[in-house]
This record gives structure tokens, sequence and C-alpha cells, in this order.
């Protein structure tokens, strides 16, 4: 459906933030995993006709957005990273405004539109108060709303989760997932539950590079039987980081718990575990680093 | 769409404290030109307080402060999507250019014309004062005020309404259409001052784009009573000036339409987006860590002499490096080098370049720079934080209050002296160039630098930074940052507190500067 080839852009102080990205987007709820600073921004702004790249091109079904980014934007709904508001204007009369730019002429229409929205989004009780007031979880709740006015059929959200408490991140996920199969949603993140909670189909990013592609269950199908794990006194890490493939590190309880990848059991203590996506996601990004290195 | 992005846009600036404010100041000071003896707008002169040339002077002297908060609306237009970051929203929508553009203007611009409403209805109030003298009103005549107003007055807002919109947008910087206004102001009274010998009375009727000179022009040989009763007719130079600059206002606006481009919303904002491509391999972090002791050095807590100095620094910075100084500095010296050339010619007769003349002519073409820049850096210094975002992360460090008020007192008064050591140096070239050896170094610092600098900067620093920064406040018109400046933190309202003015009233600095200009 959303067709990305060998996408470059290089921003005017030398930075590479995109490196021949080639990547197929299917119709339903789409992943870009990768971490803070691997391009998924520059990226999602590239889809979002808001910045031109150096090179390559994108399409959306028959359109080259490209060249015509005004069609595109009659079928895109976009929620940026961060964004702020306007001072002393209330969610409702903001996102009456939005529907007028994103073409309801019709003033009934537009106010229905309007209207169930924002019960959707549950921000009817408040809708007649200024946005700047909103809490985090409450502004990313209108950025999603504003995102689907007009029925888009691409839709991207870029890192929607990131400083939300954990049942506002519930009831945005919700919001997302009731989107619908028949468009295009690009959900861009650092958190690898975002993905594996929502997303069919999924791809890593890292250093402006798409390193993998696929679905979340066949990804952590493939790391079958190759991950293990051993808890470790702090002093040990050194010395597991030198002899073993160490993919990731974490506290439990103050105690180190590591987890290697390995075709087979590598002794010493380890036992082996039922690996995640998060396990994918940190191998995917240690094999990068290891081949920058 | 149009339609409602312009209503849109002008509901907005009518919410804005800003619209407000300026509202009444405007027509307090109309009202008050007209009900009191006391204060005078314009030229004023042995005609009646409404008399259609009262009303027209009046009104027109006001087009030319109104340049300040019509800018903060038209330029407000197209930095905001930039500044609050709502941008990227509003540029994926199928908004196209034109209506993005002269939509939000159209909002705009009706929105300072319906500010400027204020002006006139301060004169018809103030003429209907029940204490002023019969002698010097005539009958009200609503026409008088509608011709001023819509013929001579909206043109105008138009026109600079363009002009800066247009700057605005090749800029996408409040400050660089700040910095446009005044140097558009410093060339206006430049030329005004070059242009006013009779010689040039009908070139200035048609290029003044306030349009006074068209009207001077037009009722030059009028006597009182004609000035009284009678308008000039909508024709000659008074409509060609008109249609010039209503010309050159359209053209400014397809200038705006044409360098405008939403796409990759400037290579800066982009830039500094750009991710830090720092990574770090994993082994030489985790021995730089290791090799951080635990325990980092505790931070002594007393505030030292060498606190102050680098907070000091770090203020001044913020005022020399900034390009608008650099740009301030040079229309103050090419404004005083000509004064200083031609200081020495008196009469027709040449006589030497001693400082006592150098001085004289330095304090008429070069003061107005510094105080414009004390007043802008006062609240540029004052709100900089919050206009960043960055004052919580301030406001809860352990710093004492002084920490805030003091070095910026200190920054402003250094920066303000070294500009006036910097126009000495240019008095000095000048002095040498001609030939003049006897430089008397002492009197430019007892009876310029030391006088200006106690006037304008130590201690009326102290006094009047609050007031200066929010003169300031007014004349940028910064709302936004008005409005998140609620005293909603503790910090802010003592440093308010600080520095109210320790004894008396604070001098209505706007009013000066502007008699100074």
């Amino acid at each position: 459906m959303l067709r990305i080839d060998n996408l470059t852009h290089v921003y005017p102080n030398g930075t590479r933030a995109l490196d021949a990205v080639t990547l197929e987007v299917p119709r339903g709820m789409f992943g870009l995993l990768g971490p803070n600073g691997a391009g998924k921004s520059s990226l999602m702004r590239c889809i979002a006709t808001l910045q031109i790249p150096t090179q390559g091109a994108i399409r959306f079904g028959d359109l080259d957005v490209l060249a015509s980014p005004d069609v595109l934007r009659r079928t895109l709904g976009y929620l940026p990273q961060d964004f702020g508001v306007y001072p002393r204007v209330t969610a409702l009369d903001m996102l009456d405004h939005l529907a007028v730019l994103k073409g309801f002429a019709n003033g009934k229409e537009r106010r229905e539109t309007v209207d169930a929205l924002l019960h959707q989004v549950n921000l009817w009780e408040v809708r007649k108060k200024a946005l700047a007031g909103f809490s985090g979880g409450m502004r990313q709740r209108f950025g999603i709303a504003q995102a689907l006015l007009g029925q888009p059929q691409l839709i991207i959200v870029d890192e929607p989760t990131a400083g939300l408490d954990p049942e506002e991140r519930n009831r945005f996920l919700n919001l997302l997932a009731e989107i619908g199969e028949n468009v295009v949603v690009i959900l861009s993140t650092h958190i690898v539950e975002d993905v594996s909670d929502l997303c069919p189909s999924m791809a890593i990013i890292a250093s402006g590079r798409i390193v993998k592609i696929g679905a979340p269950l066949q990804l952590i199908a493939s790391m079958n039987g190759r991950v293990w794990r051993k808890t470790i006194a702090k002093d040990e890490l050194g010395a597991h980081q030198r002899d073993h493939e160490v993919i990731a590190t974490r506290l439990f309880g103050g105690r180190t718990v590591i987890h290697v990848l390995a075709d087979a059991n590598p002794g010493d203590g380890f036992e082996p575990m039922q690996g995640g996506l998060e396990d994918v996601y940190f191998s995917t990004l240690a094999g990068t680093r290891r081949q920058a290195a | 769409m149009f339609k409602s992005v312009a209503a849109f846009e002008l509901r907005y600036q009518l919410k804005s404290p800003a619209f407000w404010v300026t509202f009444a100041i405007f027509l307090l000071l109309t009202f008050a030109a007209t009900a009191s003896d006391n204060v005078q707008i314009g030229s004023g002169g042995n005609v009646w307080k409404n008399s259609p040339y009262a009303i027209a002077q009046t009104l027109m002297v006001m087009t030319v402060f109104s340049v300040f908060i019509l800018t903060a609306f038209v330029a407000n237009v197209v930095v905001r999507d930039d500044e609050t970051g709502f941008g990227p929203i509003i540029h994926s929508t199928r908004l196209s250019r034109f209506d993005y553009l002269f939509g939000r203007f159209t909002g705009a611009f009706l929105a300072g014309c319906l500010l400027f409403l204020s002006a006139p209805l301060g004169m018809i109030v103030g003429a209907a004062m029940p204490w002023l003298d019969p002698e010097v009103l005539g009958p009200f005549n609503l026409w008088h005020y509608v011709y001023v107003y819509l013929l001579l007055c909206v043109p105008t807002l138009f026109v600079t309404g363009a002009g800066f919109f247009a700057i605005a947008t090749a800029t996408r910087s409040m400050m660089w259409t700040y910095v446009g206004v005044i140097v558009f102001l410093v060339l206006y009274l430049v030329a005004t001052g070059f242009l006013a010998r009779p010689e040039f009375i009908n070139t200035v009727a048609l290029v003044d784009p306030f349009g006074l000179g068209a009207y001077d022009q037009a009722t030059r040989y009028w006597t009182a009573a004609e000035r009284n009763t009678q308008i000039p007719a909508f024709a000659g130079y008074i409509l060609w000036n008109r249609a010039l600059w209503v010309g050159v206002a359209l053209a400014l606006l397809g200038l705006a339409w044409a360098i405008y481009s939403r796409a990759a919303t400037g290579s800066r904002m982009a830039a500094a987006k750009a991710p830090d491509q720092t990574d770090d391999d994993a082994p030489a972090v985790a021995a730089r860590a290791a090799a951080t002791p635990a325990v980092q050095a505790k931070p002594s807590g007393d505030a030292g002499w060498s606190q102050l100095w680098a907070l000091t620094r770090f203020d001044m910075a913020a005022a020399v490096r900034s390009p608008a100084f650099i740009v301030l500095l040079g229309i103050g010296f090419v404004n005083s080098l000509a004064s200083l050339w031609y200081a020495d010619e008196r009469y027709g007769n040449t006589i030497h370049p001693v400082t006592r003349i150098m001085i004289e002519a330095l304090q008429g073409a070069f003061t107005i720079i510094p105080l414009i820049i004390a007043i802008y850096y006062a609240g540029e210094l004052v709100w900089r934080d919050r206009d960043r975002r960055m004052h919580e992360i301030i406001d809860s460090t352990p710093a004492p209050d002084w920490a805030f008020v003091v070095p910026k007192i200190l920054s402003i008064s250094i920066v303000l002296f070294s500009t006036l050591a910097a126009s000495v140096f240019a008095a000095i070239v000048v002095q040498l160039l001609k030939g003049y050896l006897d430089l008397e170094v002492g009197k430019y610092l007892a009876w310029y630098v030391a006088a200006d600098d106690r006037e304008r900067g130590a201690v009326r620093g102290a006094r009047d930074l609050h007031a200066d920064a929010r003169v300031a406040q007014v004349l940028r018109l910064d709302a936004d940052a008005a409005v998140r400046g609620r005293p909603d933190n503790l910090r802010s309202a003592r440093l308010r507190a600080q520095s109210l003015p320790v004894r008396g009233q604070p001098r209505h600095t706007a009013l000066r500067h502007e008699r100074t200009g």
C-alpha cells in the first residue's frame, strides 16, 4: 500500500538521518521500532509531506507522494511526536478549525464529526477548556482525534505513548486499535510493548537504516531456543559481556539478569528461556552495533 | 476555506490580552490628547480639538504607533506555528498556501483595523467631555472621523501590516521582524528629517507611507477656519500616495506568497531537530562510568563573586551574540557618523570638531540606540526562560533570588556602557580624520558615557528594569508569554516584587521613547 524506495535524507549539518530506506507497509497497524535518534521522526516527517527527502521515492497506492503532496494530505492523519498548542484556544474550537482545514465545508457535518470524535477520545466533558491546560494524556488524545478527522487512509503517529502513564497508555492504544484494518497506520515508537500489543507487522530502524522487517510473532519464533538467561552479581557483568553475546541486561530485585544469544546452551549456569519481542529488538540493535564497530 | 481561516484568526487575535491592552492604551491616548491640554499627539496648532485637521493629525500619528501592535498580529500569523510546534499538524492538512497565508493575514489585519477603531473612539469620547472649553470645539461630524479612518488610516495599516508580514514570512522570526520595524522607523525618521525642506514637499507627499506628507501638502496653505471645517478632497497627492502604497502592499503580499514554503519548514528548524548521532560504544561508556566517583563533589552553596560574574557573562552573551544587537548598533553608527561628520558646520561656517560638539551630535543621533537595546534586552532577559520553556528547570535550582536580578541589571549596564564607548570611539575617529588632535577623552567619559550610563544604565536599571521589561512586553506584545507568565510559582512572584520600582512611579518609558524618536 505504502511503498518507500531508497529514501535518503541528509540534514544541512551533514547528519545522515535516513540512509537508503526501502520499506513496504501493508494495510493495518505497522510498528516502526527504533532507539532515539534512529531516524524514525525524519522518516515520519518525510511521509507526512513535511520534509522533502534528499533522494528516494514514496508511493501511496498509485500516488507519487513527493510529486503531489497536496493529494496525499487529503487522506492523511498525522500526529507529530511533540506538538505545542496555541494559548487560549479550547479543544472544541481547535478541532473544529482543523476540521475546516481538512476539508469539512458543511457546517452540520463538521459539527457532528467533531462531536463524535470528542466523545470517542473521551474529551467531551472538557471540550470547552483551553488545550494549554490539558495533561499530557489528554493532549495526546486530542492529537489522535485530530489525526482521525475526515477518515484518513494513511495515519502516522509518531511516538504517541512516550511520557504517558500506564493507564493513559492503555487508553491511547485502545483508541489506535479501533481505527480499523482498512487503513494504513504507521506507529513509530521506541517502546517495544506498543508494537507487540498492536502491530501485526513491523520494522526495526537503527542509524537511519531498516535492519529488520517481519511479523512480531514470526520474529519471536526465529529466536526460539536461542535465548538464555542468568542471574549474576554486578561485578561479573564485564566478564560475561566478554565471553557471551549479551543482548540485554536488566535489574530484577537488585540483582543483574542477563540475556544472551547462543545457538546451543552455553552452560555456566545459564537456563533456557522464551525470548520476547524485546529480545528480538535488543539482539538486532546489538547486531548493528557490532557491525558498525 | 479562506473565510473560515480568516474568521478563526480574527477570533483568535480578539482573544489575546495584547489586543485589549493596546485597545485601551490607544483609547486613552487619543482621549487624553482631546480632553486635556497636557497631552498632544501630532502638531495640533490653532484649530478646534475635533476639527478635521486635528482628527487627521492625531489619527495619522497614531498609525505610526500602531506599527508595533500590527506587526505583532501579522507576524504572529506565520511565526506562531513554528513557535508552538503545532505547525506539523496544520501543514499536513489540505489547507492551501494561499488560504493559509492570506486567510490568516486577513484575519490579523481585520483585528488590527478593529483595534485601531479605539483611536477615533477615544477622540469622540474625549471631545464630549463637559470640562472642555466650548471655544476649542466645533460641531460633531461623524463623517470626518470616517473619512480619516477609512481613507487615511486603514490603507496605512494595510501597508505596514503587509510589509512586516512579508518580513515575518521570510525570516520566520519575531525578533528579526522587530528588527525590521526598528530599521524601518529609524529610516523613516532619518528620511523625514532629511526631506523636511520646501523643495521636497511634493516628493514627501508621494512617498510618505503614513500619508502625513500628503495631508500636509494638501492643507499647507489653509487658514485655521478652513482647517476647522474642511477635509481635503480624496484626490491629488493624497489619492496618489494611498494608491501607490496600497500597490506596494499588494506587491509585498505577493512576495510573501512567493517566499513562503511549507514543506521542509526551514532548514534551520530541521537542522535543530536533527538527531545527534554520536553513538558511544558500550564498553567505553561503561569504563567512563566506572571511572566517575560515585559521590560527586557537593556544591559549596555560597554564591560568591565568581558566580555573579559567571551569570553576568551568560546574560551579556545573550545580548551581544544576538544579530539584533549588531544590526541596532550598525544603524546607530550610520546615523551618528552622518551627524558627527557634519557636526562642525554651523550656519555655513566650519568650526573645530571639539569634543563638546561631538558629544552634542552623539546625544542627538545615537542615544536612542542604547535606549532601544535596553528595552529590548530587559524584556528578553526577563522572559527568556519562559519563552524557551526552561523556567521550571531554572526556578527549581537552589540559586538565591538575587541571582535572577542582579546579573541581569549588571549585564544590561555593561552592554549599554560598551555601546556608548563604541560611539565615543566613532566620534574620536571622526575627530582624527578631520585632523583634530585635542581629544579630551576625559570629557567624553564624564559628560557623555558616565552621564548617560548613569541615566540609562546602572542606577535606572535597578529601578526601571521591571518597568522596561513591562514596556518591552507591551511593545513586543508577546501576549503568549504574558499569559504563560501568570504568577503561578513563587519565584517569579518574588522576582516581580523585588524588581518593583523602589521609589516613585516608574517613568513612562514608552512615551518618552516616542518623544525622543
